[in-house]
């Protein structure tokens, strides 16, 4: 049957794909522009207008776009599949921008929106070196912009179109009643935003995230520059502000997205391991790794193939982490992953793309350059072609590693002379080795589902080295059965003691000069902030009874780097607040590592106080007495406070608990201290989410989530569902809180005391019960037949079941008894977590993101001074 | 030798120690079977949740316990001691990831991860029916 639709506003999406179609050429027509300029010797070319040009009408029509999503959202135009899976009429219009960026391609125009952003400034600032940055920019761009295209070639879908209708998407849809009506429009509703994305850090969480990750492409394009010009050095000048720039971004992106998962998540605390975060991590740690050898650089000349390779690796990281967590490739590893939409082979070949683009412009040498070219597209064409892909990745991967090495050897000036060891640059380097190293670590034991698919290709290879792999990790290797551990230990192993030498390098860097530095001058600076840091350190490890000695070694080395910058901005600096920025960064991340170490090394569950059951019976090694169970009213002591559970609100689409938190006055009193109101979200996405309480004080947080409640609104009466029992005399019924017996029957009743009429046939049933509260009590339910009526005069045990008297049988002897058993308390189970000095976390990141700026700030005034 | 050799010997050994101690300090993916075969060993099991057979969840008694019993991706049973609150919507899980170790016959959850299906794979749901509409 064909349906005639009306109402469907079918040309925004026609407007819309045009102008994605249209966008996507002009920037195509940028990116070859910009490369023919860069051939191009005169510097007025006209291929470089072309490629402005070019990328100026990509601008606006990307614009154009994304502003017609924001027309569909707001109209409610359900005929497109991704309005109706991102919105509905309910939603607050304040969550338009959440409900734009919520889905893949939402974000990947997030994405192209900042580029473009970005990109307009470059092509106004960089000067000569705008044809070959913005040849490599554009190129990126085209990439991302196919991304949203959803065009077929050859039966191969490139990207995913925001503009596609509904029922194209869902053929299955037509079977619906709905879809039997002309005007559906005017009768569906969407499937509405994620509730827990209706959250005001995720409102600019996202956005400055995608921001940092846009920006990581600015140094990676001047890094291009400089190799394509074979400059080696002249684009570090204008690239080191931006990288300052996308190290604050990028920084303050990651630290929102921790403060949103402390607010609003229960992962018990702000930073969790989550392959997510750990992703959008690593790119920031070898882009500050990069930074300090582009100082080097500036300063010494050295160190500069390893600037290239981490300038060009934050990029490239940003891109493999765009394939984690949008391939499907972590599946159930992450809580926030993006769901697969076939795209993890577009995925796979830009990331190879990226790669061998960075690394060929690394050899500077035509025919190296071939024959990594060669290397890398015969990996390719296997890749493609076969359904093998271990064997031809691995190659690749080796073909890239040999690569780079000749690439080191040949083309990178090697230092003829020896760093001397009390020099800057040493330490500068040393620490961005560090850095390298932990994101090596974290970065692969993310990819672990990664690893799984690779390894057992390789059984041969396992099976010959059998001997010296252990058997439990030979037979994972051969399976790739790799499980990540869910616990943060394996991360904090290797992530500790990598963050007690970054500390201890920031520390004492600063006062160290380039070249060398006499050893005497350079202590005797140093002293005093090191008598401070011990004393302090001492100070705190005692007040928390610190034991464990890399929280120990962590705790004074940050100590010791927030007191020795902060004496270097003092006095060395001299409080100039211009040139204080790298100090206030220090400052900054000292902070935040040193809150990190507090907050979390030293949480207390407090509710595991409370538990008044012993759980450890059945296996003490599992026994995880961090959740409590209160009772509603009922007053229980957690840590320094007396906490009580009040009872339970609906509002909208959440159930809020309501738990006071007491402490105790001299007078053994108890004074309301404030209270808490963590709540479970009805989320029809996710399944119910609990989202925590917590109140903040200066020295400390306390955190209070709900693990477990009841989520009916509660009966109205205070009994369960009546039960009936045919019973003859003697007989035991074990209730869920009684036991009764049905002893005796009495018919000669006195009417009028149980003010019945006269002529009323009465008989009392004699009930013992016993109930745990009251012991052994008896209960009376009468049954009267009046005429022809019958009804039963009710008996309630207090604290105990009611019983009424429904029916004799008198041929069986057998007497109908009901018994509603009394429900019990209402309760709830509830974690409590003391977060102690978690403000020194925050007040960090604001430093860090203070000190970045100022010091982008004063880069930017050094070159136009110049 | 130069320092700079020293250091990048030192460097390119422990990113490799990272990743083999990574690699061999995690967990594993098996069924029970396997589980059972090495009792007190971690491993990560994945199943289904057998709704025919009792769950027992007394947060009176105890908040820390919920069993359940769990049938694996070879078809293999087991009773599952669950060593946390019940989780929220767990009937409506469609697949069950535990973390745990078998003992005593039994197995013992430290942790579960659930996938739930989305109400809206076929999108009905979520369509009102004129009358609802009408109504509202």
């Amino acid at each position: 049957m064909d349906i005639a639709y009306v109402g469907e506003r079918l040309w925004i999406g026609e407007l819309g794909n045009l102008f994605l179609l249209l966008s996507f050429s002009s920037i195509l027509l940028s990116c070859v522009a910009y490369i023919m300029a860069r051939y191009d010797k005169d510097p007025q070319s006209s291929w470089l207008s072309l490629g402005r040009w070019g990328f100026r009408i990509h601008s606006l029509l990307s614009f154009s776009a994304i502003g017609l999503i924001f027309v569909m959202l707001a109209n409610h135009c359900f005929e497109y599949h991704y309005v109706w899976q991102h919105s509905n009429l309910a939603m607050p219009m304040r969550y338009i921008l959440s409900a734009f960026w919520e889905g893949q391609e939402g974000s990947f125009l997030l994405w192209i929106f900042w580029h473009i952003v970005l990109g307009n400034i470059l092509i106004h600032t960089t000067k000569r070196w705008e044809a070959p940055v913005m040849a490599v920019f554009a190129m990126v761009q085209v990439v991302l912009a196919s991304m949203v295209l959803g065009v077929y070639i050859f039966e191969y879908k490139i990207g995913s179109n925001p503009f596609a209708v509904l029922l194209r998407e869902h053929p299955d849809f037509f079977d619906d009643e709905v879809f039997q009506f002309a005007d559906y429009i005017t009768r569906i509703d969407g499937r509405g935003l994620n509730p827990l994305l209706q959250n005001y850090w995720m409102t600019i969480h996202p956005p400055t995230l995608f921001l940092g990750f846009a920006s990581t492409l600015i140094p990676f394009c001047f890094a291009m520059a400089g190799l394509w010009t074979r400059e080696l050095t002249a684009w570090l000048k204008p690239a080191i502000p931006w990288t300052y720039f996308s190290i604050m971004i990028l920084g303050t992106g990651i630290l929102m997205g921790g403060a949103w998962a402390y607010e609003a998540l229960s992962f018990g605390g702000f930073w969790a391991w989550d392959p997510v975060e750990n992703a959008s991590l690593v790119p920031w740690l070898t882009l500050v790794g990069a930074a300090h050898l582009m100082l080097i650089h500036r300063n010494k000349g050295t160190s500069l193939f390893m600037l290239f390779l981490l300038t060009q690796l934050s990029f490239l990281l940003v891109l493999y982490s765009t394939f984690l967590t949008r391939s499907g490739v972590l599946g159930d590893a992450s809580v926030h992953a993006f769901t697969d939409l076939g795209m993890s082979g577009q995925l796979v070949f830009y990331l190879i793309f990226f790669v061998w683009l960075g690394f060929t412009f690394m050899l500077q040498n035509r025919k190296l350059q071939e024959y990594y070219t060669v290397a890398t597209f015969a990996c390719l064409i296997v890749y493609g072609f076969t359904d093998s892909f271990s064997y031809p990745l691995m190659l690749w991967f080796g073909a890239t590693i040999a690569f780079l090495y000749i690439a080191y050897k040949r083309h990178f000036p090697q230092a003829e002379k020896e760093e001397e060891l009390w020099s800057r640059e040493f330490w500068m380097f040393v620490g961005a080795l560090v850095l390298l190293v932990s994101a090596f670590q974290i970065s692969g034991y993310t990819s672990i589902p990664v690893i799984n698919k690779l390894t057992p290709a390789f059984a041969w290879l396992w099976d010959g080295l059998s001997f010296m792999i252990p058997d439990s990790v030979h037979e994972k290797l051969v399976a790739g059965s790799f499980a990540p551990k869910t616990d943060a230990e394996v991360y904090n192993n290797w992530q500790v003691p990598f963050a007690i030498l970054v500390a201890l390098f920031m520390a004492y860097g600063q006062f160290l000069r380039y070249k060398n530095t006499k050893l005497v001058p350079f202590l005797k600076k140093l002293t005093p902030s090191l008598a401070i840091s011990v004393v302090i350190s001492v100070v705190i490890a005692i007040g928390f009874g610190m034991t464990d000695i890399f929280f120990l070694l962590l705790l004074f080395t940050s100590v010791f780097a927030f007191v020795a910058n902060a004496d270097y901005a003092l006095r060395m600096v001299k409080g100039k607040i211009r040139r204080a920025g790298a100090s206030i960064a220090h400052i900054g991340f000292a902070l935040i590592l040193l809150g990190a170490l507090i907050s979390n090394g030293e949480q207390e569950f407090i509710s595991r106080n409370a538990t008044q059951y012993n759980v450890a019976d059945l296996n003490d090694e599992y026994s995880n007495e961090e959740n409590a169970i209160l009772f509603v009213n009922d007053t229980v002591p957690m840590g320094d406070y007396f906490v009580s559970y009040r009872g339970k609100e609906q509002r909208g689409i959440n159930f809020f608990y309501k738990v006071d938190y007491y402490s105790e006055d001299e007078n053994q009193e108890l004074i309301k201290e404030f209270t808490l109101e963590p709540f479970v979200q009805l989320n029809e996405r996710m399944g119910n989410v609990p989202e925590p309480g917590t109140k903040h004080f200066w020295g400390k947080d306390i955190f209070t989530h709900i693990t477990f409640a009841e989520l009916e609104e509660t009966a109205q009466t205070p009994y369960k569902e009546p039960e009936q029992h045919k019973l003859q005399l003697g007989d035991t019924v074990k209730g869920s809180s009684s036991i009764f017996i049905l002893d005796t029957i009495q018919r000669d009743l006195n009417l009028q005391d149980l003010g019945l009429d006269s002529t009323d046939l009465a008989v009392k049933a004699k009930i013992k019960v016993f109930t745990l509260d009251e012991g052994l009590t008896i209960a009376e339910p009468v049954f009267v037949l009046r005429g022809n009526r019958i009804f039963s005069i009710p008996d309630t045990v207090e604290n105990g079941p009611r019983f009424s008297f429904d029916l004799i049988n008198p041929a069986k002897q057998e007497y109908s008894i009901t018994v509603e058993e009394k429900r019990g308390k209402e309760f709830i189970v509830m974690q409590a977590i003391m977060f102690p000095w978690i403000n020194i976390l925050w007040l960090g990141s604001v430093l860090l993101a203070i000190g970045t700026i100022i010091a982008v700030v004063n880069r930017i005034r050094l070159i136009r001074r110049r | 030798m130069k320092k700079t050799h020293i250091l990048a010997i030192l460097v390119i050994a422990v990113a490799i120690g990272t990743l083999l101690t990574s690699l061999a300090d995690s967990s594993t993916y098996a069924d029970f079977g396997t589980a059972f075969e090495h009792t007190g060993e971690e491993f990560h099991v994945v199943g289904k949740l057998n709704m025919e057979k009792p769950m027992e969840y007394n947060p009176e008694q105890n908040a820390n316990l919920f069993s359940f019993y769990m049938v694996d991706n070879k078809g293999e049973e087991q009773k599952v001691y669950l060593h946390k609150p019940k989780p929220q919507d767990f009937e409506q899980s469609e697949q069950i990831v535990l973390i745990g170790k078998a003992a005593n016959g039994e197995f013992h959850a430290n942790q579960v991860l659930m996938k739930c299906p989305s109400k809206y794979n076929d999108g009905r749901s979520e369509f009102l029916t004129p009358e609802e509409m009408a109504e509202s």
